[in-house]
């Protein structure tokens, strides 16, 4: 096998495996969820501020991601914290909007 | 009919002469309508009808019996009756030429469309918006994709792929980029698209770095949705312009930011 037929076939498959790579671990989002009021859940915090408090509702989910946004006033407590079947624990809370 | 009549038969005729004429001209209405049936009287000459007439006489001032009334009002009964008879064929024909007039294009269609079965799937987008998470590797395009198939047979969108356009340049997105949802659980395709049905989906679209490098660039952008068919593609685009404070404001502020858009692509959009 010359040099001009192993790079190409070489190329293939390295661009194969990163494909398969990018794939497994691209993290997607689901639609974002904006609170009503009234509306509560319990997720990990994403970002949190006076005006705004974002959580991930999916921590264990690797793939499709779905997070939820509330605005001031929402009210926030702590929660139980979650285990993941990969072994990791998140702290989490629960946020109402207001 | 030309023979002479006794006298009461005279008689009876100077009484009813104007129900005879009266039926002559129902008999009018009859011939407008192009029924050649002609009354049984219809050929006689009027100077026969005259020489029928009684002559006035003494006797004739008296008032008329009761009987005579009865009959008088006898015969005005009968040519009422044929004369409303008349107005309700009128109008039966006209409805009946007005009934046809529909029917037989409308049976043409319905013969058309049992013959050629074929699906007649779009896709539509109307509104997008964009929110940026300071701390989340990606902005979210999120809107709502309407699936419709106005055909007269089931129909199916076998695959989605999607690509970004911005200026000067060009990125594929993938499937694991671009989902399609609905009451927020993701829709697997091949998706089914029955016929007369009319579909609803939420779509978000996560961009990678190249991606997301190409949105974060101020001018006019295109996203492109494909779908293929079983027979041909479906595709719907969604433009949004973008300058130089809304990359700022999207891309690299610190707060969460949200940012709707209602723009259809136009000609020389891309």
């Amino acid at each position: 096998m010359n040099c001009l037929t192993t790079i190409p076939i070489l190329a293939v498959l390295v661009g194969s495996v990163a494909f398969a790579f990018h794939g497994a671990h691209f993290q997607a989002y689901k639609p974002p969820i904006e609170a009503k009021p009234g509306y509560v859940t319990t997720g990990t915090v994403v970002q949190q501020n006076a005006q705004t408090l974002v959580l991930d509702t999916t921590p264990c989910e690797h793939s499709e991601k779905q997070i939820v946004i509330f605005h001031s006033p929402f009210g926030a407590k702590d929660a139980e914290p979650i285990s993941c079947p990969d072994g990791k624990t998140f702290r989490r809370i629960t946020a109402n909007q207001g | 009919m030309g023979r002479r009549q006794p006298a009461a038969a005279k008689g009876f005729v100077s009484r009813h002469i104007p129900s005879r004429l009266g039926k002559v001209r129902a008999t009018q209405s009859w011939r407008r309508l192009g029924d050649l049936r002609v009354p049984e009287r219809w050929d006689v000459p009027m100077s026969k009808l005259l020489s029928s007439v009684e002559m006035p006489s003494p006797s004739m001032g008296k008032e008329p019996s009761v009987e005579d009334r009865l009959a008088k009002l006898r015969s005005d009964l009968d040519y009422l009756s044929a004369e409303s008879k008349n107005w309700i064929k009128t109008w039966g024909v006209y409805l009946g030429i007005l009934g046809a007039l529909v029917a037989i294009p409308k049976g043409a269609l319905d013969l058309v469309t049992q013959l050629w079965l074929r699906p007649e799937t779009s896709v539509m987008i109307k509104t997008g918006k964009i929110t940026h998470v300071p701390t989340l590797a990606s902005e979210i395009v999120e809107f709502p994709i309407v699936v419709m198939n106005l055909g007269n047979r089931d129909d199916a969108l076998l695959g989605r792929s999607a690509k970004l356009m911005g200026p000067g340049e060009s990125v594929d997105l993938s499937e694991a980029e671009f989902g399609l949802f609905e009451n927020g659980q993701k829709i697997e395709v091949p998706l089914l698209v029955s016929k007369a049905t009319l579909q609803a989906y939420d779509v978000s679209v996560t961009f990678n770095p190249k991606a997301r490098q190409l949105a974060a660039t101020p001018g006019m952008h295109k996203l492109e949705l494909l779908f293929p068919g079983v027979n041909r593609s479906y595709s719907s685009a969604f433009c949004f312009a973008l300058n130089k404070s809304d990359v700022e404001d999207l891309f690299e502020s610190d707060q969460v930011k949200t940012k709707n858009f209602d723009l259809k692509c136009a000609k020389g959009n891309l």
